[in-house]
């Protein structure tokens, strides 16, 4: 057959395949008119076609065979109640193969796996019928469930499951190319189902991609759970020496180091496993190459071979990529480290003690980290934990106290001071009463947490959680105990980002308070200021200052009020007064409670260090540069005799002296200080912490004045994200990420979009600000330039002629944006022809310029 | 023939894909090479038969070469369709080696356990195939090609689309055709 032949069969094929059987003949017949051969050739390719059916539909399967003519003898075979009618295929346990039941009443499929190993004692065929029925009863929907059991004539073990039509985990991951969050809350499915089973005292031991197959309607499902351990009795018993209990058909890249040593296997082993699954989930990449398969290669990597972190990992396999796959790494890098890598870690740690004490607490961190509150898994965690004192934005550190210390401080002061009491008083029998009850709840909550279980970050979030609940029942004839314990919980919480959970225990340590010593108590201020700072940190300024003024008026009013407590508050009175931009107010405040710690403490104090900073931001804000440079030289200088220099607080002074250098018109090193700051803030607190949107907001705000539009839009946007989750709608970092943004959006001109922003930022203002504040007065004035470029030059107008005057005062007629919205009054009445406006502004901006 | 490392291997994938010269030419020993290792291991397993998809062979040779890394289904489909070719090469090796063990039968000393079997197709439906393939070739290349990659190394439409170049509806009519055409020919036989 020539190719023109063919390519004429080929044409006519074709096109009568498209048509439905019984037109073809007719068409045929109609085409090929003249050529009656052509026709035969085509009709007889669609009678092959008829007959072709399963012709090569299947891809080849090969079978290899160590006896000739081998059928498997269990196909077609009754196990049971179950007819073997195919095999699915042959894992390190024995063959699996496919079936349905022999009643025709269920016609449910089902997956038969019969075990290569006999039972050889009566001992173990009881073991293996106990654990068969444990296994039977795991009733969860993401768990295949384990329908029956038994032994074949020949004395093999089997057992029937629910068969899985799934993919693995990591093949569904990448077919649907899931985001990192999408992976997380499937992996978090897979958690629960190993938590349930934990919960029944079943322990996996071979988790792995192959068993955790995902359904076409995307639920996980696990495979083969706790069968492990019914095969390794088999191989104890088999002579396979105890040793090698459980290793040598287990994936070694999954197995756990006590589970390659031999050692004890328990939940904690599924948490590795787990630990593992994730990494390769998140890097694409096993955390060990394991190429060597010896059995003392593989034990020493993995009991021995430090894990490179998840976002290093990816970085290293990005060398082989091409240019836009490096960039997208680097992103996936940049999420993953801090939380993530910290969490991964946590629960592949090589001490099964120092892993995640259970499923669910893996499970519920990474949930955390989802949300943007802080993990448990911290490479340093009072550290950590410590930062979230730092009070936000310009705005330094509130008074504070130590995190751990403090919690354990307090209750111990407690106990103290039920002791002077009991000293003095008569009834010396019930105060003894008193510090039992308080010894009691301490000792009940340092051990339900077993401090070799679980490292001592855990253990504090651990205790908090559960002194939350006990607190009430442990202390109801005790008041002023648990007004105490109440306002550490709540002050803790509150610092851990727990706002919802806090605001009770804070309440009713006041109300407790109040009760017990008095409304005008310093115990009573105290828990007042705690709940100030509780407002202060959620966005509720009003509130916040009410209190913080209440508490302390009655400090002042009481003599043994603790000097730090009363300095405390009047500083943080003094940072929210700088928000609201009374800075004389602020000042004063600030070199109070100056005063006041130097006095006491002296100059090396922490306190001091931070109302120096404190200080500088107000002196800045009140446009006293030199001043303000001094400031956070002298607090850095402190911070530097107390802490490393890689403390948080360090970043914060950062951000702060890049200010100085705005206002120094040094706008390159501005940037350089917040982005070295921001880089700090990522280290520290994680990507989802409101500290660090506020670095993007602060890095976008700048570059925007820089010109730089594209990154600042970028950077403006990653704040915006970041306070979605860290921060409430209303918070005035939101109201500011609005306002850039919506610059950004008049540069483009997208003017109903910036209208929208700035209208939202405004409205966010109004709650925060009192009137007229400078940040409200500006976004008036860009509404008014919006208004301007939408043509509406009557409401644009007033709007310019009201900003020019007030940015006029606040900022100065040379400064830029004074000059701005001149040149936007000076286009206005060019546009509605206004001749005597026109020339009187058009003056003013001469003289302005010059 | 020395080693590469799961990179240049990465990287030759890339370039057969981007169409580089030659860059086929210098994968296809090294695919070919792992699927011998790979099928010659099953024939040592000493203690079950097994029966595997031809598929699953080479998504080890794959995991080999390559590594379990995050790579688009793209970069698979094409390493699998360049995978196929070896795939018939071996699978057919092996059908005319078992044939002519069976005809020296008695004569020769070689373990049975060197010889592995093609599931429920005789050595001569293979065969038969593989020359009917290789006329199709010469008339519609791309028909056979898809044949190929379907059967040889069980892709599935789309992925064959994707290694041809071509839309799956394409690929799909080609398929119907070949599927029709073969089998004319190998009944004539």
């Amino acid at each position: 057959m020539n190719q023109d032949r063919l390519n004429k069969v080929r044409e006519l094929f074709d096109e009568a395949s498209n048509l439905a059987v019984d037109k073809r003949e007719s068409f045929l017949n109609q085409k090929c008119k003249d050529d009656p051969e052509l026709k035969n050739e085509i009709f007889s390719l669609f009678n092959s076609l008829g007959n072709t059916k399963d012709f090569l539909e299947e891809p080849l399967t090969i079978v290899e065979q160590n006896k000739r003519d081998f059928v498997d003898p269990y196909i077609g075979k009754q196990i049971g109640n179950y007819i073997i009618d195919g095999e699915a295929g042959v894992g390190g346990m024995g063959i699996v193969y496919t079936g349905k039941r022999n009643d025709k009443e269920f016609d449910q499929k089902v997956a038969i796996k019969i075990l290569k190993h006999g039972i050889t004692s009566e001992y173990l065929l009881k073991r293996f019928q106990i654990e068969r029925q444990t296994l039977a009863n795991l009733q969860h929907q993401n768990i295949a469930r384990l329908l029956d059991g038994g032994r074949t004539v020949d004395g093999l073990p089997y057992l029937v499951m629910e068969f899985i039509d799934g993919i693995p985990i990591t093949e569904c991951c990448n077919q649907k190319k899931l985001s990192i969050e999408e992976k997380l809350k499937l992996f978090r499915e897979v958690c629960n189902a190993v938590q349930y089973a934990h919960q029944n005292l079943i322990i996996h031991r071979d988790l792995k991609p192959g068993n955790i197959l995902v359904t076409k309607d995307g639920i996980p499902k696990l495979l083969d759970f706790g069968i492990a351990k019914l095969i390794d009795e088999e191989l104890v018993d088999g002579n396979e020496g105890l040793t090698r209990t459980g290793v040598w058909h287990l994936t070694p890249e999954y197995a756990s180091p006590e589970q390659i040593k031999g050692e004890k296997i328990t939940t904690a082993s599924d948490v590795y496993s787990l630990g593992v699954l994730l990494y390769q989930l998140l890097t694409g990449n096993q955390p060990y190459k394991i190429t060597n398969s010896s059995p003392a290669a593989i034990s020493k990597i993995i009991t021995e071979e430090k894990i490179i972190k998840p976002s290093e990992r990816i970085i290293q396999s990005s060398e082989i990529s091409a240019s836009d796959k490096i960039i997208n790494q680097e992103k996936l890098s940049a999420h993953l480290k801090g939380d993530l890598d910290n969490i991964i870690l946590k629960a592949m740690h090589k001490d099964p003690l120092r892993r995640y004490v259970s499923v669910e607490q893996f499970s519920e961190d990474i949930r955390r980290h989802l949300i943007g509150l802080p993990v448990i898994a911290q490479k340093d965690t009072a550290g950590y934990r410590l930062n979230k004192f730092i009070k936000r934005h310009k705005v330094g550190f509130v008074s504070s106290v130590g995190f751990i210390v403090f919690l354990i401080a307090s209750l111990i002061a407690i106990i103290w001071q039920a002791n002077i009491a009991a000293k003095e008083r008569d009834n010396a029998k019930l105060e003894t009463q008193k510090v039992e009850t308080v010894n009691n709840f301490l000792q009940e909550m340092l051990s339900s947490v077993d401090p070799t279980e679980v490292g001592k970050d855990v253990k504090v979030y651990d205790i908090l959680k559960k002194a939350s609940i006990d607190v009430g029942d442990n202390f109801s004839s005790h008041p002023e105990i648990e007004a105490s314990v109440r306002k550490t919980i709540g002050v803790t919480l509150t610092n851990l980002g727990e706002f919802d959970e806090a605001k009770p225990h804070l309440i009713k340590s006041l109300e407790l308070n109040n009760n017990v010593y008095g409304k005008e108590s310093y115990q009573s201020a105290e828990s007042m200021h705690e709940l100030a700072l509780y407002y202060h940190w959620i966005g509720d300024l009003n509130l916040a200052d009410s209190l913080y003024t209440k508490s302390i008026k009655i400090f002042r009013n009481n003599s043994d009020s603790p000097p730090r407590s009363l300095a405390g508050a009047i500083n943080d009175l003094g940072i929210l007064k700088e928000e609201q931009a009374k800075y004389q107010e602020s000042l004063k405040l600030l070199k109070e409670a100056l005063n006041i710690y130097q006095k006491n403490f002296g100059e090396t104090d922490r306190d001091v260090a931070s109302t120096l900073n404190n200080l500088a931001l107000t002196l800045e804000s009140l446009n006293d540069i030199d001043g303000a440079e001094k400031y956070y030289k002298k607090s850095l200088e402190v911070y530097l005799k107390l802490y490393s220099p890689d403390r948080p607080e360090i970043s914060t002074i950062y951000n702060n002296l890049a200010y100085i250098y705005i206002d120094k018109d040094s706008l390159s090193k501005a940037e350089e200080y917040f982005k070295k700051s921001l880089e700090l803030k990522i280290n520290s607190f994680g990507k989802n912490h409101s500290l660090v949107g506020l670095g993007f907001m602060n890095l976008g705000a700048l570059e925007y004045t820089m010109n730089k539009f594209e990154s600042s839009e970028s950077n403006l946007l990653m704040a915006a994200e970041n306070f979605k989750i860290s921060l409430n709608e209303n918070h005035v970092w939101v109201g500011l990420t609005d306002f850039w943004y919506g610059k950004i959006l008049i540069e483009k001109s997208k003017f109903t979009d910036a209208e929208k922003y700035i209208k939202n930022a405004l409205s966010i203002y109004k709650k925060n600000y009192p009137k007229d504040h400078p940040n409200e007065i500006s976004a008036n004035a860009e509404l008014g330039i919006i208004y301007y470029h939408q043509k509406k030059y009557i409401e644009a107008e007033n709007l310019l002629v009201t900003g020019y005057e007030r940015i006029k005062q606040i900022k100065g007629e040379k400064d830029f944006n004074t000059i701005r919205i001149l040149e936007y009054l000076v286009k206005l009445f060019n546009q509605t022809k206004n001749p005597q406006k026109l020339s009187f502004y058009k003056n003013l901006l001469n003289q302005s310029k010059n | 023939m020395h080693d590469l490392s799961a990179q240049q291997i990465t990287l030759l994938l890339e370039d057969c894909i981007n169409g580089k010269k030659g860059a086929v030419d210098e994968l296809l020993p090294h695919v070919y090479n792992e699927l011998r290792k790979i099928s010659s291991k099953y024939l040592r397993d000493e203690y079950r038969n097994h029966t595997l998809q031809t598929t699953e062979l080479v998504h080890e040779a794959y995991i080999k070469l390559i590594g379990d890394q995050n790579i688009s289904w793209q970069n698979r489909a094409h390493f699998f369709g360049i995978a196929a070719q070896s795939m018939r090469q071996i699978l057919v090796e092996h059908a005319r080696r078992r044939k002519s063990l069976k005809r020296g039968e008695g004569q020769s000393n070689v373990s049975l356990e060197e010889v592995f079997e093609v599931s429920e197709k005789t050595d001569d439906q293979i065969i038969a195939l593989d020359e009917a393939l290789k006329k199709l070739e010469t008339l519609e290349e791309r028909s056979s090609k898809i044949v190929e990659l379907r059967y040889f190394s069980g892709l599935t439409i789309e992925e064959t689309a994707e290694v041809l170049n071509i839309s799956p509806a394409t690929a799909k009519r080609d398929w119907n055709f070949a599927k029709a055409w073969l089998y004319r020919e190998i009944a004539a036989q």
